[in-house]
């Protein structure tokens, strides 16, 4: 028991040098990958995720923490999939063609990580072409496109055409943010809503995976 | 006491400076390594080439730069420039210490001053913005303020300059988000100043683009300074970088990284056309940890700024700070706090063109009433700025002598003649007794802005633009139908 206590402190304690190794260890030991998940891992992020919305842990301390548990996550995802288990949601997200800005999106991707989501991040300048052969290839159920700029936003639009054309359309919940963006831009394009922050973005895919 | 005398008379106005000069060559230095060493992502291949002909290494789209073409470039660079109104008079002296506050671009939202509620950003905005900016006397240049969303978003940049040219006779700095914006923008104005050679000679205009931090030059971006460099007009190539986020969390290694950006824009100016006037600076802010949110009003923003602008006063090169800007959602006592400080860090520092004035909501959304606001702000920042004059007359040994133990001044032709001068006047600023304050209806700051802001709509007049301004301007517009 001791070392999984060990590897919940490690990622509040954001030590993604440390993680990987502690959880071969409790596999060696004999835990399952989901024993692994569900008593180390998940209660680790609820945990920091709840001293976040107290305001006592700040955004660059969520986001270590989400690393080193994806640092975890990288052993236990093919194993968790041999066994038959599914991650809670698989998010491609992107920032859409013509618009080389990313913090944002990037600041959502290990969010959703840190809240249990397998993360696909298809970084700047992704064309809609690009978007649904990465929704294909990872098997998405989320997509998420990011813009800063009003002129490459209304390459939104254009990504969900493109989603429809490709019969994903019914599979995959397309979510929107970024500062040009809101929730009138994306009722009017048709997405399936839109975050004005990081933190929410997580709460609005919770959201719509459990539907 | 020994009485100095002298055959000029020097006055040192005031100011106050971050970093020592032996600070400053260490982070210019340091800016030299990480342009030879990491290099800069630089998204178009004609910037790539003409780099790589003066020396740069080349690697993919990954430029790296010679210290000495570096340092070639920032001695190439002009230490000002003059711009004009758009009649070709009354022309600021954009260099040295010289604090000029205008509004800053691309907002998506306005305060609406009569409902106090927030909406889209429409063209009216733009164009109110610039007419109350044209009658305000330190506001004195104007920008967009915000993204026109009453028209399709590719054209709104040509629409921002046809309501700006029509509300005010300011100098002007425009932004796009194309080539073929930029070109067309020159184009129409060319034709208010009277053709491309009165463009030149008496420069009304200056471009905005920017780099994107961490190191990063987007084609789009870098495109535009090439046509403006061809041009001679001055152009501002000034990234927004976050500490934290997308530049380092320690503010000199803020400062490293984001000098690098700038000299970025410095040496590809004055590698396409040596001597065009190039604009280094920012909005050298930090990410708030909690909300993941750019401060436009944090300390440590203005301290950066003020630490830049002496980096940029040891190159000589001009300078775009920003002010006059808060995070408040309405116009409040934070609002007037975070505006008050960056305006006088600002002209304290020597910051050339200062933007962002009506700037609120981590630089989401407008207000006519802030632009008003700083108006004043900037009124008293200039006065203070503009320092004591020590002299023999100023001294005014004689009138106190004549006065002597236990006068008065008050009818004495020295007041008379010197109070004007010597005394500022407030303008919005309370100074009534409490009775008449209560009489004439108990107003506050943001009741007397108001009004002001209402009085300059209702009153304030533009001359009409020349007939065959209006034309080009009329052709340019149909185009974008």
């Amino acid at each position: 028991m001791s070392l999984l206590e060990d590897l919940k402190d490690a990622v509040i304690e954001m030590e993604d040098e440390k993680t990987p190794e502690l959880t071969q260890k409790a596999l060696d030991e004999g835990n399952t990958p989901e024993a692994i998940l569900k008593k180390a891992l998940v209660p680790a992020m609820d945990f920091v995720g709840d001293q976040f919305e107290k305001g006592k842990r700040y955004v660059p301390e969520m986001v270590l923490s989400a690393q080193a548990m994806k640092a975890a996550m990288k052993l236990l995802r093919p194993l968790l999939a041999e066994s038959g288990i599914e991650p809670k949601g698989i998010v491609v997200i992107g920032t859409v063609e013509g618009d080389l800005h990313d913090i944002g999106q990037n600041l959502v991707a290990m969010m959703l990580e840190g809240a249990g989501f397998e993360v696909y991040n298809s970084g700047t300048e992704t064309t809609a072409d690009e978007f649904v052969k990465a929704i294909k290839e990872h098997n998405a159920n989320i997509v998420g496109l990011s813009a800063l700029i009003t002129t490459t936003m209304t390459h939104m639009p254009e990504v969900i055409e493109r989603i429809e054309d490709a019969g994903l359309r019914d599979k995959v919940k397309v979510i929107i943010g970024g500062a040009p963006v809101d929730q009138d831009y994306s009722d009017e394009i048709k997405a399936d809503g839109y975050a004005s922050d990081a933190g929410s973005a997580v709460k609005l895919a919770n959201k719509l995976i459990e539907g | 006491m020994r009485t100095d005398r002298a055959n000029t008379a020097v006055q040192s106005t005031l100011r106050f400076k971050i970093l020592s000069e032996d600070q400053i060559k260490q982070i210019h230095s340091s800016s030299l390594e990480v342009l030879a060493s990491v290099g800069v992502f630089i998204d178009s291949s004609e910037v790539l080439e003409i780099l790589e002909n003066a020396g740069c290494s080349v690697n993919g789209k990954i430029a790296k730069f010679p210290a000495g073409l570096v340092e070639w470039a920032i001695n190439r660079a002009p230490s000002r420039f003059f711009l004009y109104d758009q009649k070709g008079e009354n022309p600021l002296n954009v260099g040295g210490y010289n604090t000029y506050f205008g509004m800053g671009p691309t907002l998506l939202y306005m305060l609406d001053h009569k409902t106090g509620e927030r909406r889209k950003f429409l063209k009216k905005d733009t164009a109110n913005a610039a007419r109350i900016a044209d009658a305000l006397p330190n506001i004195e240049w104007v920008m967009g303020l915000g993204t026109i969303s009453d028209v399709n978003s590719e054209h709104s940049e040509i629409h921002e300059f046809d309501a700006m040219v029509r509300n005010t006779n300011k100098p002007l700095v425009v932004w796009s988000e194309s080539v073929r914006g930029t070109k067309d923008i020159i184009k129409m104005a060319r034709a208010v100043a009277g053709g491309k050679d009165k463009l030149r000679e008496k420069p009304f205009m200056v471009s905005y683009s920017e780099p994107i931090s961490p190191l990063v030059q987007n084609k789009v971006a870098l495109e535009k300074l090439l046509i403006t460099s061809d041009n001679n007009i001055p152009t501002i190539h000034t990234p927004i970088p976050q500490g934290g986020a997308s530049a380092p969390a320690t503010l000199a290694g803020e400062l490293v990284s984001i000098n690098a950006e700038n000299l970025v824009g410095v040496v590809v100016s004055q590698l396409r056309n040596p001597g065009t006037p190039i604009v280094i600076g920012g909005v050298i802010g930090t990410m708030d940890m909690i909300e993941a949110q750019l401060a436009y009003g944090a300390p440590e923003m203005q301290m950066m700024l003020a630490a830049y602008m002496d980096i940029a006063h040891y190159y000589e090169i001009p300078t775009w700070g920003t002010g006059g800007c808060t995070d408040s959602k309405i116009v409040d006592q934070q609002a007037a706090m975070e505006a008050a400080q960056s305006v006088l860090y600002s002209s304290l520092s020597g910051a050339n063109l200062v933007h962002d004035p009506g700037y609120m909501a981590s630089g989401m959304q407008g207000s006519l009433e802030m632009l008003v606001m700083v108006n004043e702000i900037a009124r008293m920042a200039k006065f203070v700025t503009n320092g004591i004059n020590v002299n023999k007359d100023s001294m005014a040994i004689d009138i106190i002598n004549k006065v002597g133990p236990g006068g008065e001044y008050l009818t004495k032709k020295h007041t008379l003649k010197h109070f004007r001068d010597q005394l500022w006047e407030p303008e919005l600023m309370d100074r009534l007794p409490r009775d008449k304050w209560k009489e004439s209806g108990s107003k506050t700051m943001g009741d007397r802005i108001i009004e002001k802001v209402e009085h300059i709509l209702e009153t304030h007049k533009i001359e009409p633009l020349p007939k065959s301004a209006e034309k080009v301007i009329e052709e340019v517009l149909s185009e974008y139908k």
